[in-house]
């Protein structure tokens, strides 16, 4: 006890003697659904943090002549009219730092697990100027998902903005959180590699429900992918101000791990809830709405978020950040405001339909208007090798397969072609979770370019393609290796490992 | 209901009009000669208007007086001397200035005029204190 008193008279003593300090306050004139309006306060600026009697904080949104619009962060019952606000001069920051990583927390960086305060030593406004086009450098590193139908025709790569966008229940979550797992499986695998990069994940939850919250970050324990990943919760049980920061709070983690010269991954799921909770705040500050009631400015509000991600060149850290926002759809209708907002903000989408879903395809991406605006550059030279006509053969499998129905007689080569399409996007089925590493995919993807699964049935793919990855484990995992170590192309000497590797299997294959 | 454009630009061509003699300070003939003419001629949203008014006046007034809480009440003289300070620093003659007594700020003074506020009380060192020690 004693030496407890010590530390603070020791701490006291250190304090120097304060003169007056200057505040500029205000008092509350109205408080209602976490917005107040605030009478004085004449030198706030905007997005300045405020403080209220009993210790809630808020942020200056509106400043108009006659009064500032603050939203509450926190538990807003308890303002009331008449309440002395006080500004701080600050802005609204958060705790960053690799000390985050494996921790579930709020918008405002407060641990919400249960596993004890988080020690951080540097904080992040939460708006933050993007990087400027001198500090970029084109994205060329591939992040591979797992997927291989996303891996093979619409590549993402670090510090690239890939938007996922589908209606209810189509895999969106299921796409990103399969992107989390298998940056962790990378991640593990090579720890032993000095040169390695890891890819650290920001999952950031707006307005989803607590029990779908709890389901991912179950998923993520399960699989050893929580200690590589920081989860952000905004629950719906929220109030709108939480969600409304959420994405910045998030956002402003993936930064610290940029700008320290490391590779971070950030998922908005999902930005539409965002712009629901943005458009409830501006009709409480009573701003002037615009289209279907979302205020003038919805677009920014996206847009610089999401500048925010890119990939740094070497002056200035050579980090990354690659942001995968997602959007849900009503009734699979891509043209509606906020989906061509974020799409026309991102470097291309990834589009799931609800009908591929039900047939059976999932994941349910529609390779028609699914796209990557940085294309090949983000993928690894092999499977650009392998995969580079899938997309224009999966085209023309989809028109013909329209043609084929009216059960005409075809040509050899237009048989050929309904054949492979189809096996092509039989052997694109994957399930949820069950992630495929770059060299099982080039290993897949070579071997269905050159036809050894055209004598194959249909229904047989997936039984052959889940034993075909065993066999190359077990048997040959040197070439495995190889294929994983120089991710070049296949050279002749390769070709012909790969050549006989398959004619053995196809021999065991019933 | 939200007052117009045409009602805030009224309201203040009417708050100019209080500021009487010339001195910029609120004048309270003007103002009952402002108010009863206002009530007299009842334009639209009259009501909104004297609203704003009272709301500039409110304003115009915080600015050109300073409220001095003390945790015991000052003597004369003190009260002499922080009025002729005040007056001195905002170079505002005409500068009002009220004393209160407020026990819970323990000590110091607390000097705020408008929305500014000058706080030399205990009670603001001894939050000071605290935040320091939450942040240490």
């Amino acid at each position: 006890m004693s030496r407890i008193l010590q530390e603070i008279e020791s701490k006291i003593g250190s304090i120097r003697a304060v003169s007056p300090t200057r505040v500029h306050v205000g008092v509350v004139q109205e408080v209602g659904d976490g917005v107040t309006q605030i009478d004085g306060l004449s030198r706030v600026v905007l997005n300045e943090m405020l403080e209220f009697p009993r210790g809630e904080v808020g942020l200056a949104l509106n400043l108009e002549e006659t009064s500032i619009g603050a939203i509450i962060l926190g538990d807003y019952t308890s303002v009331r009219e008449g309440d002395e606000v006080r500004c701080t001069g600050k802005l609204l920051q958060i705790p960053v730092g690799l000390a985050l990583l494996g921790r579930v927390v709020n918008a405002l960086g407060v641990p919400i697990d249960g596993k004890g305060p988080i020690s951080t030593e540097e904080s992040y406004p939460l708006e933050r100027n993007a990087p400027s086009i001198i500090q970029r450098q084109p994205v060329t590193q591939s992040l591979q998902t797992g997927i291989i139908s996303i891996d093979a025709m619409i590549p993402i790569g670090r510090g690239q903005r890939q938007l996922i966008i589908g209606d209810r229940s189509t895999g969106k979550t299921t796409i990103a959180l399969d992107t989390i797992l298998n940056q962790a499986v990378i991640n593990r695998t090579g720890t032993n590699d000095p040169n390695f990069r890891p890819v650290y994940s920001v999952y950031v939850a707006i307005g989803q429900k607590n029990a779908s919250i709890a389901r991912v970050i179950s998923i993520l324990e399960s699989r050893d992918a929580l200690r590589y990943t920081v989860v952000v919760c905004a629950t719906a049980s929220e109030s709108a101000t939480v969600q409304y920061i959420a994405p910045f709070a998030g956002m402003s983690m993936g930064e610290w791990f940029m700008e320290h010269g490391r590779d971070a991954l950030v998922v908005f799921d999902d930005l539409s809830k965002h712009a629901v909770a943005y458009r409830q705040i501006s009709l409480l500050l009573k701003r002037p709405s615009g289209r279907e009631a979302y205020p003038g400015d919805i677009f920014y509000l996206h847009s610089r978020l999401l500048e925010r991600s890119a990939r740094l060149n070497a002056e200035a850290g050579n980090g990354s950040l690659t942001a995968l926002p997602i959007i849900e759809t009503q009734a699979g209708d891509v043209s509606s405001y906020i989906p061509t907002n974020v799409i026309s903000i991102t470097d291309g989408q990834i589009y799931l339909e609800t009908e591929l879903f039900y047939q059976g395809i999932r994941p349910a991406v529609s390779v028609g208007l699914s796209v990557s605006r940085v294309g090949s550059a983000a993928q690894a030279k092999v499977m650009k090798q392998v995969a580079g006509r899938i997309r224009g053969d999966l085209a023309q499998f989809r028109e013909l397969a329209a043609f084929a129905q009216f059960g005409s007689d075809l040509d050899a080569k237009t048989r050929l072609q309904l054949s492979r399409g189809q096996r092509i996007v039989e052997l694109f089925k994957q399930r949820q979770h069950s992630l495929l590493s770059l060299p099982h995919q080039v290993i897949l993807l070579w071997g269905v370019k050159n036809g050894f699964l055209d004598a194959l049935a249909v229904d047989q793919i997936h039984e052959y393609d889940t034993k075909l990855i065993e066999f190359m484990n077990s048997r040959k995992s040197t070439l495995v290796e190889k294929i994983s170590e120089t991710q070049q192309v296949i050279d002749d000497e390769l070709e012909k490992e790969l050549q006989y590797a398959l004619e053995e299997f196809a021999k065991l294959f019933p | 209901m939200k007052l117009k454009k045409t009602g805030r630009i009224l309201s203040r061509k009417l708050f100019l009009l209080c500021l009487g003699h010339g001195k910029g300070k609120v004048a309270e003939d003007c103002v009952f000669a402002v108010v009863d003419a206002l009530l007299e001629k009842k334009p639209r949203q009259y009501l909104q208007i004297l609203r704003e008014l009272l709301r500039r006046i409110r304003s115009a007034l915080a600015n050109s007086q300073a409220r001095v809480q003390s945790a015991m009440p000052l003597s004369a003289r003190e009260r002499s001397l922080v009025r002729k300070r005040l007056m001195s620093f905002f170079c505002n003659k005409d500068l009002e200035v009220w004393f209160e007594d407020s026990a819970e700020v323990l000590g110091g003074l607390r000097i705020q005029i408008g929305s500014e506020v000058w706080d030399g009380t205990i009670l603001s060192h001894l939050r000071h204190v605290s935040s320091f020690l939450l942040d240490a």
